[in-house]
């Protein structure tokens, strides 16, 4: 096995954030700039680009072992970030709506990541002292899953919907019930990765890549979900917005999972078979 | 919104919180082994356990909030829809108005959590009796301490018990209880601060609020007692003063979050 230098997670967090962000902004920005939803998609790169920032730290707190299977942690994940944002989100909608230029919906997701890290330090601290868990990477580690969380959850909202702003959040997310998919096939890419990778021959690139492929395929799902929403008679909405996704999805994902398959075989083992043994010594 | 009203949502969201994470204590929690017969409890890990149960339990209190609120129930509440339009069912004054829907809601919810316990756990011990045979034993105490039947006896050498025995049975009713009446009170808090400002789109928004709520302290109280449990004859049961202090710390962050939310929409 060729020894390749593990990413630091501090840089994989500024990735997350900064490329998250700039993504979902971006989202935003040029479909109200252009009157358009075809820009819908770049909300899916901030959310992959904030899952392989998560996958890698539910990869460092559960290498201790938290005994509950690493499932659990994505849930939790999810139940900080998701009101966290909410929060941050409707901040962003009050600062536009008392007089405030029209760009400050813009900070929203800005200030639901500030929220959702401080969430994230409150119960890492519970979790380590008060739990007594005792893990030395809990502490960061539960900050940067809420951080991507929160990124993930805004991310695919602008897939689904076309914007992130609060109104847009709760009437075409939460009301149709795309909250639901969204909580689970959302935290199922940086769950997994690590669910299905661990063990004494794990490797960091093989663990995120695969993350980056099943953040792919919840982009699809999402993609044939903003069908439902891009199909409503308002100004700029398209339907073929939500092809777009799928179909970018559909090519990404094909590559991802091709490079997946590549990391597998390079790290498998040729084995000899030998058959069964006989019955009577020759 | 009044001040005390949204203090008061914040006490529910706090309790509501902390209740389903006691009520994890109680459930037999089995995990992986469990579902291979290797260990008492039902089997499959805490998160989704106590989720399935608050979830039926959300669903049936939600189901009983439609009822009151303009179903078949409406005549014999009158006071509860208006008081839910407009935001004042939590305050001091609506709660003793309405302390009867809102204490019917509360028991829609327990039936809720508790029927999904029951069935969890009695459908695998018919499984475990019939199809795998094995007897329903604990490996953690010598003598059931309700029917006081001799345990240890029974237990295959290598295994932690097999399937859901009465004790745990009965651990698993109270988890019910507990879980399903912090669900109920969290998604009525979260109904009644909501409702004014989003009408209808409020139940799927409060819901999913509360289903969140729900995962934090389920999943926290599932780290205390690193994935399995028997019930409260076992002695990682003793932990629960902890559980108890990190439930109540992270809920209060977390109701935080959702009164500030309430008051922004509110100005």
């Amino acid at each position: 096995m060729s020894e390749v230098k593990e990413i630091d997670w501090n840089t994989l967090a500024i990735v997350g954030i900064v490329g998250g962000l700039v993504c979902i902004i971006l989202a935003v920005l040029l479909n109200t700039q252009f009157n358009v939803t075809y820009f819908s998609f770049l909300g899916a790169a901030g959310a992959i680009l904030a899952t392989v920032w998560g996958a890698d730290a539910v990869r460092k707190i559960c290498k201790y072992g938290i005994g509950t299977g690493v499932p659990s942690i994505g849930m939790l994940a999810f139940g900080m970030g998701l009101l966290a944002t909410l929060l941050g989100l409707k901040v962003g909608d009050y600062l536009v709506a008392h007089g405030n230029s029209s760009y400050f919906i813009y900070a929203g997701p800005i200030i639901a990541l500030v929220l959702s890290l401080i969430q994230g330090a409150v119960i890492g601290y519970i979790a380590n002292t008060v739990l007594k868990m005792k893990i030395p990477t809990m502490q960061v580690g539960m900050i940067f899953i809420a951080g991507s969380a929160s990124i993930i959850l805004m991310g695919f909202t602008t897939t689904i919907a076309g914007a992130f702003d609060y109104n847009t959040m709760i009437t075409w997310v939460f009301a149709t019930g795309f909250i639901a998919p969204l909580f689970m096939i959302g935290a199922l890419p940086i769950l997994h990765p690590f669910n299905a990778c661990l063990g004494p021959d794990e490797d960091q690139r093989r663990t995120l890549t695969l993350a980056v492929e099943a953040a792919l395929l919840s982009t699809i799902m999402f993609g044939i979900m903003s069908l439902a929403v891009f199909h409503m008679p308002v100004a700029g909405y398209s339907i073929w917005s939500g092809v777009l996704t799928i179909a970018l999805g559909v090519i990404g994902w094909a590559y991802a999972y091709l490079a997946y398959f590549k990391k597998v075989k390079e790290s498998g083992v040729v084995i000899l078979p030998t058959g069964v043994l006989p019955k009577k010594e020759a | 919104m009044d001040p005390l009203t949204l203090i008061i949502i914040l006490v529910g969201i706090t309790l509501g919180g902390l209740l389903v994470g006691v009520g994890v204590h109680f459930v037999p929690v089995g995990g992986a082994p469990a579902a291979m017969a290797q260990a008492t409890g039902i089997g499959t890990g805490t998160t989704m356990l106590a989720f399935s149960s608050g979830a039926l339990g959300l669903i049936s209190a939600g189901f009983t909030v439609g009822d009151i609120y303009s179903g078949s129930l409406s005549q014999y509440y009158p006071g509860f829809k208006a008081a839910v339009d407009g935001g004042t069912i939590l305050s001091a004054s609506g709660i003793g108005n309405n302390i009867a829907a809102i204490v019917l809601i509360i028991v829609a919810g327990i039936v809720g959590s508790m029927l999904m316990m029951v069935i969890l756990a009695v459908m695998a011990n018919i499984l475990y009796a019939f199809a795998i045979a094995v007897p329903l034993v604990s490996a953690k105490v010598k003598f059931d301490p309700i029917t006081g039947d001799r345990q240890d006896l029974y237990v295959t050498r290598g295994t932690e018990g097999h399937g859901t025995p009465t004790v745990a049975l009965i651990s698993a009713l109270i988890g019910g209880l507990l879980a399903g009446a912090g669900g109920a009170i969290l998604y009525l808090s979260l109904i009644g601060g909501l409702m004014q400002y989003l009408g209808n789109l409020t139940i799927a928004t409060a819901a999913f609020i509360a289903i969140g709520i729900f995962f934090v302290n389920s999943v926290l109280a599932s780290y205390n007692i690193t994935g399995t449990i028997e019930g409260f004859h076992d002695p990682k049961f003793k932990r629960l003063p902890r559980a108890i202090i990190a439930c109540t710390i992270a809920s209060f962050v977390l109701g935080i979050w959702a009164i500030a939310l309430m008051y922004l929409s509110g100005v």
